[in-house]
């Protein structure tokens, strides 16, 4: 059994071993707001933040997580950044944008005024097969609107 | 009225002149001044719903009795399967189909890419099906890929038939090259 906080809300999860944080998220508590595309740690879509600090949950064990605070997409659906994604048009196919949104989101909580190199530097695991990278660092930039 | 225009066409680096026939009508412009929709931004209708991971992707669906596959892949360039044994995969008690090159045509007794679909399994999940793929025995052949496109169409090794003019032969000097150097 394990216990652990997702987005402020309480659940005791009962799982095999093995059992990776984005099965958890998607199958147990059908978050499915955070993707996995490569399923072994390259691209960042599965990017969730454990205690604010972004981790790939794809590799990361249910079983190690236990009592800490996960925060996913869903917890930040209102964060500014949503919008600013959108408004800097900065997703196409938009599978990976979950993931780059909670990467952004912890960069921001750190660092509230981003140059264009943190930015880079801070989102670098997060990959888009749609090239939106531009307009992913413009939308990060100008988080605040 | 119409009126002819010279013009050239390039294929892997042999050019050709062209004329082709153009209708004289001038195109009626657009009178100068801000556009209502050309020119201007348009915010994505489903922008903040996939921003917030609440679009549906494939992989997002769960239906009732829902199964997943698992591909077997070819770990070869290309080589030959000289004998597939699904027995124990199909023998597992969460795996619900096995299936190999001779129920199904897309995958392949001769794979000819590393990657190639060989076997599939079903299972009630992802995991699972992933896991049967072990239990998928099989002795393979291993082959020489072919990787040369001249040598490719010496042997005559097309994907599909060739769809030739009447003038063209299956010479390889008959297949023209761009002018890049070869090896």
């Amino acid at each position: 059994m394990v216990e652990l906080r997702v987005n402020g809300h309480a659940y005791e999860l009962d799982a095999p071993v093995g059992r990776t944080l984005a099965e958890a998220l998607r199958l147990d508590l059908g978050l499915t707001g955070t993707k996995v595309a490569c399923g072994e740690g390259h691209c960042g879509a599965c990017t969730v933040q454990l205690d604010g600090v972004p981790v790939l949950s794809c590799i990361t064990l249910l079983h190690t997580v236990g009592g800490r605070e996960v925060t996913t997409i869903e917890g930040l659906a209102e964060h500014p950044l949503v919008d600013a994604f959108v408004r800097a048009d900065a997703l196409q196919c938009g599978f990976c944008t979950p993931g780059q949104i909670v990467s952004a989101a912890a960069l921001v909580e750190s660092t509230p005024q981003p140059t264009s190199e943190e930015v880079r530097h801070a989102m670098s695991g997060n990959l888009c097969r749609c090239g939106a990278y531009p307009r992913i660092e413009e939308a990060v930039v100008a988080w605040r609107g | 009225m119409a009126r002819l225009i010279r013009t050239e066409k390039e294929v892997e680096g042999r050019y050709t002149e062209q004329w082709i026939v153009v209708e004289e009508d001038v195109l009626e412009q657009w009178p100068a001044g801000p556009r209502g929709i050309v020119g201007r931004a348009a915010r994505r209708v489903d922008g903040h719903e996939r921003a917030r991971g609440q679009a549906t992707y494939t992989a997002d669906i769960s239906l009732p009795g829902m199964l997943h596959a698992a591909v077997l892949r070819s770990p070869h360039a290309r080589a030959r399967v000289k004998k597939i044994d699904l027995t124990k995969a199909r023998e597992t008690p969460w795996v619900r189909g096995a299936i190999g090159p001779d129920d199904c045509h897309v995958l392949e007794r001769e794979p000819s890419f590393q990657g190639a679909p060989v076997a599939a399994v079903a299972a009630q999940s992802a995991e699972r099906a992933r896991e049967a793929l072990d239990m998928i025995e099989v002795e393979w052949e291993v082959l020489e890929p072919l990787l040369d496109p001249d040598e490719a169409v010496r042997r005559e090794s097309f994907t599909d038939e060739p769809r030739l003019s009447p003038s063209t032969t299956t010479s390889a000097s008959a297949w023209p090259r761009s002018t890049s150097p070869r090896a």
